[in-house]
């Protein structure tokens, strides 16, 4: 790597042994600069033949922007798991990693004699992150679990759509997101403990319990505990998608008028003419407008259909009002405020000649961040350098273990 | 094994200047605070933290000055409330004590507010070289739009998730939690604490910049590389999945506490298809070899939905996960708060905790945090009253006499 910048976690070993419920989880420590190597299998892992697809490439394990978008900064090695010598492999090279993030059933990598319990003897230091559907423990640790059925049982699956609609699934498998952000930050606690102790620890996180705390506010458990009320899906009404309105060229915005604002706004609506007029006394008090939220939406409705939204969106800011576009992915492709700050990304992709913008980072730090990404691992593509760094094999030793399936 | 109980809190030590408000911010702090740093919360009489007043309150009757929110409570467990009036060069001096002695300075303003107070990194960084400090407005510090005003819901909007959700041929219906609020912090989060290991390295503090319309927009999984790479505007998918059918919400039989039931379901194998098709008694409508392949499926999806709908709605949703389950398809209630707090024992148990407010009155129930560090939880103490540990922190951190201190409340300082 020639970066002068390297990342804050830069140093650190990974192996991410993960599905697809934790790719995020290693993506998160690869960009903030630790060595994170993507174990899988010889015949390239599952997650590769999800698509969307590098042009027309349907079925190309290298091909899978679903891979090469949640494995972006990794180095790749190939292990057979299913094999002893595979596994003994496994075991030498976590002597020398710091990190291990797995998503197998709970207890499976214990019957292959891979788990914490074997792996921590001959590494006091690890850090070994599980992240499963229900947690390690419990009567359902052995439950199937996806991104839709963890939503759905960890409470936020049932708060989203329309309510002459089934409840809505989360956009791009969030209680994935959620447990591998939780994954990285539950892990980071872990290092800081070492620091402290230096000694390793075990991180286990349930996708249903890290789900969940995206239901903190809108549905809060006190809701149920003290008054017996049951949140649902509210559509347009709810705290995420409230206020979504059709301007004039059919796009949508998004609006929030802060009480503070409030009577300001509604002098607004009166000067746009805007039916109904929301300026007597009566709608200076909260409760009057929380029980009249019919005339205040066709007010807000009636304003957006007045206006293109980008025009509706500058007129708004410049009154301080909380109106945004909102965005569909070309726009945010073109987006002035993230290309300004460097959100999109370039990788190379030789095969097709062509360099794409993968989504970036969601901060900047002032001394330490990796300054360019770097293509995800094509099947096997670091095993010489990772096993000859590791683990001193040779060439020969290399080609031994393809010979038998082993890498 | 290693040995637990004698071992401290893992961010024992770690000391945090906060003056995140709102949400996202503090359910950020709230993380080390749990983990046993001390998070010292900063407000004061002009400048509240707003959820404070707005969230889910207790019932007038069990409610007592002393008491405040769940959501306020969910979101500050653990932390220490000072009150110091910022707009004063007392309290600017009070600041600049604290961040002496912290490690860590976060707050959520929108554009130069910490600069305009003196207080901003490069100020901050001569009180305490090693001092990190994370600032994560909507939009980030730099940039054209740097002092756009927008708020969780919007977030969502503008980061491309609002779009992708819903269905067909239903407007862009998104989240209904604030879905962002509940995800940048966790970006925070992992940002903090990877600075806080690099200076364990190097001594080196640094800035730290946060964008939450960032942290949002890169949510959307492959979707912005699709584009780059194909030009693809995806539909919203509804409750489907490109390489899954069937995979879905179906309806399940009303119960007494709600009509309103459904259970999710995902065949990902061929094999996982034929136990269900035996589960549901081996309908002739679904029997043949267009249903036995993942193409198949996918490309006979509605008609599926359609069956499975119809035998789902005769079953409690529960009872018929177990069933699911016990035959390895994955299969998820539709859970909701009633569910999580007395049907879901199991995660009733291990994530909901009770903490009494300060008086005693009532009992918040609080989430846990989603993790387990050695199988221990984090060890949560409940959310602080406004400014209940001025006293303590005045007069024993920053070192002000009761005197000086009773005299900076005369002034209003303190309140």
């Amino acid at each position: 790597m020639l970066d002068t910048k390297q990342g804050p976690l830069s140093g650190l070993v990974v192996l991410d042994v993960a599905g697809e419920s934790g790719l995020f989880c290693g993506r998160m420590l690869a960009e903030l600069g630790a060595e994170t190597i993507k174990v899988e299998d010889p015949k390239g892992d599952a997650y590769r033949r999800r698509g969307p697809w590098l042009e027309s490439n349907d079925g190309d394990l290298e091909a899978s922007l679903y891979h090469l978008h949640y494995n972006v900064n990794k180095k790749g090695i190939t292990l057979n798991l299913e094999t002893e010598e595979g596994r003994g492999l496994f075991r030498k090279l976590s002597t020398a990693a710091d990190i291990i993030i797995e998503t197998a059933t709970p207890g499976e990598f214990d019957t292959k004699d891979i788990g914490y319990e074997k792996l921590s003897q001959g590494n006091p230091n690890l850090l070994y992150t599980t992240i499963t559907p229900f947690g390690q423990t419990g009567e359902r640790r052995h439950w199937k679990g996806n991104a839709l059925t963890t939503a759905a049982m960890s409470g936020l699956l049932y708060l989203n759509g329309l309510p002459e609609e089934p409840p809505n699934q989360p956009a791009a498998e969030q209680s994935y997101h959620m447990a591998s952000l939780v994954g990285a930050w539950g892990t980071l606690i872990a290092l800081q403990d070492r620091f402290n102790t230096g000694q390793g620890s075990r991180i286990d996180v349930s996708i249903q319990e890290a789900a969940s705390m995206a239901t903190v506010q809108t549905a809060n458990p006190n809701f149920y505990t003290w008054h017996k009320q049951i949140p649902t899906r509210g559509g347009m009404r709810h705290f995420g998608s409230r206020h979504l309105y059709l301007c004039k060229d059919h796009k949508w915005v998004s609006i929030s008028i802060r009480p503070v604002r409030w009577a300001e706004f509604a002098q607004w609506l009166k000067e746009e003419e805007v039916a109904p007029d929301l300026t007597g006394d009566q709608w200076l008090d909260p409760f009057y407008r929380r029980d009249h939220q019919d005339e205040i939406e066709l007010a807000h409705a009636d304003l957006a259909g007045k206006y293109n939204r980008d025009e509706l969106v500058e007129l708004g800011q410049s009154k301080r009002m909380l109106m945004v576009p909102v965005n569909q992915v070309n726009e945010l492709s073109e987006h002035t405020q993230l290309r300004e700050r460097g959100f999109f990304q370039d990788v190379t992709y030789e095969e097709v000649d062509r360099v794409l913008e993968h989504p970036g980072p969601a901060y900047q730090f002032s001394k330490t961040m990796p300054s360019s990404y770097v293509r995800a691992p094509r099947v096997g593509e670091h095993n010489s350098e990772i096993f000859t760094k590791y683990l001193k094999l040779d060439d020969a030793d290399l080609r031994n273990l393809r010979d038998r399936g082993v890498i | 094994m290693n040995s637990v109980s004698d071992r401290k809190q893992p961010l024992e030590g770690i000391r945090i200047c906060d003056f995140f408000w709102l949400i996202a911010g503090p359910a950020c702090s709230r993380i080390f605070a749990d983990w046993g740093a001390e998070v010292i919360k900063i407000e004061s009489a002009s400048r509240m933290d707003e959820i404070r007043q707005t969230g889910s309150w207790p019932p007038d009757d069990m409610r007592s000055e002393d008491s405040h929110n769940g959501v306020f409570n969910d979101c500050n467990t653990s932390k220490k409330a000072v009150q110091v009036d910022i707009n004063t060069p007392d309290g600017i001096e009070i600041i600049k004590r604290l961040v002496a002695e912290s490690d860590i300075v976060t707050n959520n303003f929108t554009g130069e507010r910490m600069d305009r107070w003196g207080l901003g990194y490069d100020d901050l960084k001569k009180i305490n070289p090693g001092i990190i400090m994370l600032t994560m407005p909507v939009m980030g510090t730099t940039g054209p739009q740097r002092n756009f005003g927008a708020i969780g819901n919007n977030v969502i909007a503008l980061g491309g998730i609002n779009y992708a959700m819903g269905f067909p041929d239903t407007p862009p219906t998104g989240m209904g939690p604030l879905y962002s609020d509940f995800a940048a912090p966790y970006f925070a989060a992992s940002a903090i604490l990877a600075a806080l290991h690099h200076r364990n390295q190097t001594g080196e503090g640094q800035f730290i910049d946060l964008a939450q319309f960032q942290a949002t927009a890169s949510l959307l999984g492959p979707a912005l590389l699709d584009y780059s790479a194909n030009g693809t505007i995806p539909d919203r998918p509804g409750n489907t999945h490109p390489d899954v059918a069937p995979h879905g919400v179906y309806p399940a039989r009303q119960e007494s506490h709600s009509a309103d039931r459904w259970i999710s379901l995902a065949i990902e194998t061929d094999d996982q298809w034929k136990d269900l098709f035996s589960l549901m008694g081996e309908p002739a409508s679904l029997r043949g070899p267009q249903y036995e392949t993942i193409q198949g499926r996918i490309r006979n999806r509605d008609r599926i939905d359609a069956e499975i709908g119809k035998w789902t709605s005769q079953y409690q949703t529960h009872a018929l996960t177990e069933v699911l389950q016990a035959a390895g398809i994955p299969a998820g209630a539709v859970q909701d708060l009633h569910d999580l707090i007395t049907t879901d024992t199991e995660f009733a148990a291990a994530h909901f905790e009770l903490m009494p407010d300060r008086a005693g009155n009532v009992e918040y129930t609080t989430h846990r945090q989603p993790v387990r560090l050695n199988e221990q939880t984090a060890q949560m103490q409940r959310a602080p009253t406004f400014g209940e540990h001025n006293y303590e922190i005045y007069t024993t951190l920053l070192g002000y006499s009761d005197a000086e201190y009773a005299e900076l409340v005369s002034r209003g300082i303190v309140r």
